[in-house]
């Protein structure tokens, strides 16, 4: 098993994280395509593409703890928070790739970010701890590069309270790995 | 002229962190410590201009993530890692500024002299701090705010502060815990149908 890796690309980070987080032992490949096209995994003589399906895929490896299934009747949510990785790796290359004076803050990164907080703050009042439900799971590994990035899209954490919660909370989860742009917790 | 300004719900600052703030572009850093007690604070460290928020509560203190300079409750200087030995004067120190809670809000004033027989009275609980993308002049007239920035309607504590122009953050606390739910449903409907009208008056 090996992943097809670019160490600064979002969507990769989030296998590497995850895998970090499930205690599995991942090793990496540098390639640059998975810049353009995302991770992909390397299992089984086969090739495994997009971060959710790699990390559901991570999941039911042997080794990994049962806790990061999806709980009896928890709401699937990874293929909506996949979807907002996807925009936001979009949104976050188109960033880092301007050239400057930039335009400001796109709306559609506004739009991203309100999303993801409506959900973070309505899940916070019905008392569910994360996204997956009452454990950490797929959606949230997703999610989280979203979060802790979104200062490539100067999008100010001050208006994101929900957002900047589920950081805080994700940062002490055991296993947690850094990026370059996501530092350690305090 | 109001002298308190709502920042933040204080559920949003739990005990042991520090959260980044806007008041009209000027950047207040809001945090805790382990006594419950809440904070704001200008939000730059004097030694290097670093972001406080960016930082980590210690025993009590506030610590710049940059070089952890620690800063005590009353805001002065308390140790410098790089100088363990250091009796840090007492004229290095962060700007402090006047920090209450009231009704599940963080109310700030840049006045020293303001009074907080100016602040709500009565108890509530915090439901939604959300984002709306329309300056807060119309927020404000669209809910009918005084002046103050902030009014009980239908049982509800709704406030109001400006980031940054042309953005607006409303603070909406409950009266009861259990109606925190409808509070926040209310405070997404204000929001969309706030942003929708902003859109219209822009185009």
């Amino acid at each position: 098993m090996r992943l097809r890796d670019w160490a600064l690309d979002d969507r990769c980070y989030a296998v590497r994280l995850g895998a970090s987080l499930m205690g599995v032992n991942l090793p990496t490949l540098t390639d640059a395509t998975a810049l353009k096209t995302g991770p992909a995994l390397e299992i089984d003589g086969g090739i495994l593409h997009g971060p959710a399906d790699i990390l559901q895929r991570l999941t039911s490896l042997p080794e990994v703890s049962r806790e990061w299934h999806l709980g009896i009747g928890e709401e699937r949510r990874d293929a909506w928070a996949e979807s907002a990785l996807e925009r936001f790796s979009h949104l976050r290359q188109t960033a880092l790739l301007a050239g400057l004076p930039t335009e400001g803050i796109p709306p559609q990164a506004f739009d991203l970010m309100t999303e993801i907080e409506d959900r973070l703050s309505d899940d916070r009042l019905r008392e569910r701890p994360w996204v997956s439900g009452s454990h950490p799971g797929v959606a949230d590994i997703l999610l989280f590069p979203i979060a802790a990035l979104s200062q490539d899209l100067e999008v100010p954490l001050d208006l994101y309270p929900a957002i900047r919660n589920f950081i805080r909370q994700f940062k002490a989860l055991p296993g947690f790995m850094t990026m370059p742009g996501v530092p350690e917790c305090h | 002229m109001t002298n308190w300004f709502p920042l933040a719900l204080g559920m949003d600052v739990p005990p042991g962190t520090a959260a980044p703030a806007r008041l009209c572009g000027k950047e207040i850093a809001l945090w805790r410590g382990a006594d419950g007690q809440i904070h704001a604070w200008e939000d730059r460290c004097p030694h290097r201009g670093m972001r406080l928020s960016f930082g980590f509560v210690r025993n009590g203190n506030l610590a710049c993530l940059y070089h952890g300079w620690q800063f005590g409750a009353d805001a002065t200087c308390r140790h410098i890692p790089a100088h363990p030995e250091l009796r840090v004067p007492g004229t290095i120190h962060a700007h402090a500024y006047q920090a209450a809670e009231r009704a599940g809000i963080i109310w700030v004033s840049l006045n020293e002299q303001a009074s907080a027989d100016e602040l709500p009275n009565m108890d509530a609980f915090g439901a939604r701090s959300i984002l709306i993308r329309a300056p807060l002049a119309s927020v404000r007239t669209a809910l009918a705010l005084p002046d103050e920035g902030w009014g009980w309607q239908e049982e509800c504590l709704v406030a109001v502060h400006e980031p940054e122009p042309g953005l607006t953050m409303l603070h909406m606390a409950a009266a009861t815990l259990a109606r925190r739910l409808d509070v926040a449903d209310r405070a997404k409907m204000t929001r969309d149908r706030l942003e929708a009208l902003n859109e219209k008056v822009s185009a």
